[in-house]
C-alpha cells in the first residue's frame, strides 16, 4: 500500500517535458533523505526519454542508499515498466 | 590533434569495432549487424540530444533544431521529412542501407580528431589499402573499462551506458570484450541493462529480422 507520495506525474511524459520533470525531481532530491515515491495513477503515456527520468532518479537515490517507488501505474504503463525490466531495479507498487 | 570533446556512441562503437593491431574493422558474427548498429548509435545520440523520442510503436521527431553535428543533422532532416510514422526497428532497417557510408564518416571524424591515424598498406604488393589503427588507444580502453565496470557491478546505468551495452550486444561485439565464460556469467546483466532502453530492444529485433531474412533467402537443397 502506498502511504506517502512525493511527486505526481500526469498526462504525457516524453522528450518535450521529461527534462522539466527531471529538474523538478532532482531539485526535490537535494532535500530528501528518505525513499521517494512518484504517483503514476494519472500518467497516460510515457516515452523512452520519459522512462530515463525514472532511471536517473533511481540512480540518484541509490547513491543516497534510498530507493525510488513508482506507485499505482495504470495497466499500459505497468506493462511497459515490466517489459523494460524496470521492476528489477525500481519498487513498483500497484 | 585530439580534442577533449566526449566521444559519441557511434565513435565508441567504431573504436571497439576496429582491430587495434590491423586497424581494420573486425567482422561481426551477424551480417548487417554493424550497419544496423551504426544507424542505431546515431538515433540514440539524437534521443540523448532531445531531438527524437521513441516508444514501442514509433519513432518521432521532437525538435528539428540543429545539433551542429553534420551526420546527426542530416539524419534528423531525413527522419523529419518522412510523412509516414515508422517504428524504431523499421527506421534502423532503412538507415542500415547507408551503414557503410556512415561508418566511413565516423572513421574520418576520428581521424580528424587524432584518435585514429591513417596508414596505407599494399596488398599483394599492388593494391593499396587504407587501415585505421588507434593513435594511443586511450579512448577505446576507457570505453571498455566503463562497460566492464558497469557489467561487474549492480549500478543503475546512465542512459548512455545502457545504450552502448545494447549496441555491443546486438552487434555481437561483446565477444571481443568478454571471454566465453565471462559472457555466460554476465549475460543476464547484459540483457537487463540493454533492455532498459527501447531502442536497444528495437535494435536487437532489427538485427534478428535481418538475419532471418538472410537465412530465408538461402535456397533449400532437398535430398531425396
Amino acid at each position: 500500500m502506498v502511504t506517502n507520495v512525493d511527486f505526481k506525474l500526469s498526462g504525457r511524459v516524453d522528450a518535450t517535458n521529461a527534462q522539466q520533470s527531471e529538474d523538478l525531481i532532482m531539485a526535490m532530491l537535494q532535500n530528501i533523505d528518505q525513499d521517494f515515491t512518484i504517483d503514476l495513477s494519472e500518467l497516460d503515456y510515457i516515452s523512452s526519454v520519459g522512462l530515463r527520468v525514472f532511471l536517473k532518479t533511481a540512480k540518484a537515490l541509490k547513491e543516497k542508499k534510498k530507493k525510488l517507488v513508482l506507485a499505482k501505474p495504470t495497466g499500459p504503463i505497468h506493462d511497459l515498466l515490466i517489459m523494460s525490466g524496470f521492476d528489477k531495479i525500481i519498487d513498483i507498487q500497484l | 590533434m585530439t580534442t577533449s570533446h566526449p566521444l559519441s556512441l557511434a565513435e565508441e562503437l567504431v573504436l571497439i569495432t576496429l582491430d587495434d593491431e590491423t586497424g581494420k574493422l573486425i567482422s561481426s558474427a551477424k551480417p548487417y549487424a554493424l550497419d544496423i548498429g551504426i544507424a542505431a548509435s546515431l538515433i540514440m545520440e539524437l534521443t540523448l540530444k532531445g531531438r527524437i523520442d521513441t516508444d514501442p510503436d514509433r519513432l518521432f521527431v521532437v525538435s528539428t533544431a540543429p545539433t551542429n553535428h553534420p551526420m546527426l543533422d542530416a539524419l534528423l532532416d531525413e527522419i523529419a521529412a518522412e510523412k509516414n510514422t515508422l517504428s524504431t526497428a523499421a527506421w534502423l532497417t532503412r538507415l542500415a542501407k547507408q551503414g557503410e557510408r556512415l561508418i566511413d564518416e565516423v572513421v574520418q571524424g576520428l581521424v580528424e580528431r587524432g584518435i585514429l591515424k591513417t596508414v596505407e598498406k599494399r596488398l599483394l604488393w599492388v593494391f593499396k589499402t587504407r587501415v585505421y589503427p588507434p593513435s594511443s588507444g586511450i579512448e577505446e580502453r576507457e570505453v571498455r573499462a566503463r562497460v566492464m565496470q558497469l557489467l561487474n557491478s549492480d549500478d543503475i546505468p546512465e542512459p548512455r551506458d545502457a545504450l552502448i551495452v545494447g549496441l555491443l550486444r546486438a552487434t555481437d561485439l561483446m565477444n571481443y570484450l568478454l571471454s566465453a565464460s565471462e559472457q555466460e556469467r554476465l549475460q543476464a546483466r547484459i540483457d537487463h541493462i540493454a533492455n532498459l532502453e527501447e531502442i536497444n530492444r528495437a535494435l536487437s529485433k532489427a538485427v534478428h529480422d535481418a538475419w532471418e531474412a538472410i537465412i530465408n533467402s538461402v535456397p533449400v537443397i532437398r535430398i531425396c
